[in-house]
């Protein structure tokens, strides 16, 4: 009889940790990578500065959107960096041989301010005065981006431009022309 | 040790390019304009105004200073050649009266720059510096030269004298015509 127990006991202290165990588990691991692309463009409203037929001796804006700038450059970045807003012309404006001084075509740069709801006006600092500026080959400031301006999606920052064109009273007839390029850059 | 440098040394050369690269784009905008021509006559004096004339004389008008009567003043901007003409429309005429056409004369003196520093026309003018009859058809004066082709702002200047030979026979009357000045590209 003793032995019978003995054997019970021992042959349940063996089962019911098996019976107690509540059901199978194990677990395995996966490692999930993403990247966030940096998204950084700069885009123009109007790639087209024509100032279309002018007289000798006379001064002439452009302001075609309402008439209050002509157009207007967005800026975008999530890459969480300063970044600035540069412009240049790649040479005077031509015809055939004839220019028409490179210090005779100005641009301004009169507001930026955020595509972002509530559009706000820009925090950053505008390079120059409100100012017409005469345009020149080399890259020139206009721009740098305030420090919550960095990461501006989904819209980003738009900076609006107006162009002014003095033509010499000696200058000679035809269609003249110029590439302007706006440049944004994380490099000052 | 080497292993953990070399781990190390691996993510650094995978990071630097990462966080040394400076994101940059640009567009571009197309600048243009025209320069219209700027082409037109204009003329200082535009009555040739002989006044009271006997029969049988002959009158000069030099009204501006002695020297000429008006000056036809030609800009352009065009870099292309033009030239000056003069023409009258019909003999000066009285009723049913005329002064013979030929009786009535232009002369075309001096050619300049209006211009600093105002210097003498480089073109050429047709005719020798001296009366010639008026007749209806266009009549060459002058024509620019290469310099003149383009002369804003102030253009370049014709001084104009005028002379009419009354016929000792001619009858009393107010006698009338037009002249025409016309700057043009075309001879």
């Amino acid at each position: 009889m003793k032995k019978i127990l003995a054997y019970l006991i021992i042959g349940l202290l063996i089962a019911i940790p098996v019976y107690a165990y509540v059901g199978y588990k194990e677990t395995k691991t996966a490692v999930m990578t993403m990247t966030i692309a940096p998204l950084f463009s700069v885009s123009v409203s109007l790639n087209t500065l024509d100032f279309g037929n002018v007289q000798p001796g006379l001064w002439k804006e452009l302001k075609t959107a309402g008439g209050g700038y002509h157009n207007e450059v967005v800026c975008k970045s999530n890459d969480g960096e300063i970044w600035h807003l540069k412009i240049k012309i790649d040479h005077a404006l031509t015809s055939e041989s004839k220019t028409i001084p490179l210090a005779n075509l100005k641009w301004m740069c009169a507001y930026v301010g955020s595509k972002n709801s509530p559009y706000a006006a820009g925090t950053g600092t505008l390079a120059n005065a409100i100012d017409y500026i005469s345009f020149t080959t080399a890259d020139a400031l206009v721009y740098t981006c305030g420090a919550d301006e960095k990461n501006n999606l989904p819209n980003g920052i738009g900076a609006q431009f107006n162009y002014g064109l003095s033509v010499p009273d000696t200058q000679s007839a035809g269609n003249y022309t110029a590439i302007v390029t706006y440049t944004m850059t994380e490099t000052l | 040790m080497k292993r953990i440098l070399t781990y190390l040394t691996v993510v650094l050369m995978t990071l630097m390019p990462i966080y040394a690269y400076a994101l940059s784009d640009t567009k571009t905008a197309a600048v243009s304009a025209t320069v219209t021509p700027l082409f037109s006559v204009s003329v200082s004096l535009n009555t040739i105004d002989f006044g009271s004339v006997q029969a049988g004389s002959w009158a000069e008008l030099k009204t501006a200073g002695g020297s000429y009567h008006n000056e036809v003043v030609c800009k352009s901007n065009n870099g292309q050649t033009w030239y000056i003409k003069i023409k009258v429309d019909h003999a000066l005429t009285s009723g049913s009266n005329t002064i013979p056409l030929a009786n009535f004369k232009w002369m075309c003196a001096y050619v300049g720059s209006k211009n600093p520093p105002y210097a003498a026309g480089t073109g050429t003018l047709a005719n020798a510096i001296a009366y010639i009859s008026f007749i209806t058809t266009d009549a060459l004066v002058y024509t620019c030269g290469a310099d003149e082709k383009s002369n804003l702002p102030n253009g370049i200047g014709a001084q104009f004298n005028y002379g009419l030979s009354v016929p000792d026979t001619q009858p009393a009357g107010s006698y009338t015509a037009t002249v025409t000045y016309t700057m043009t590209e075309t001879l």
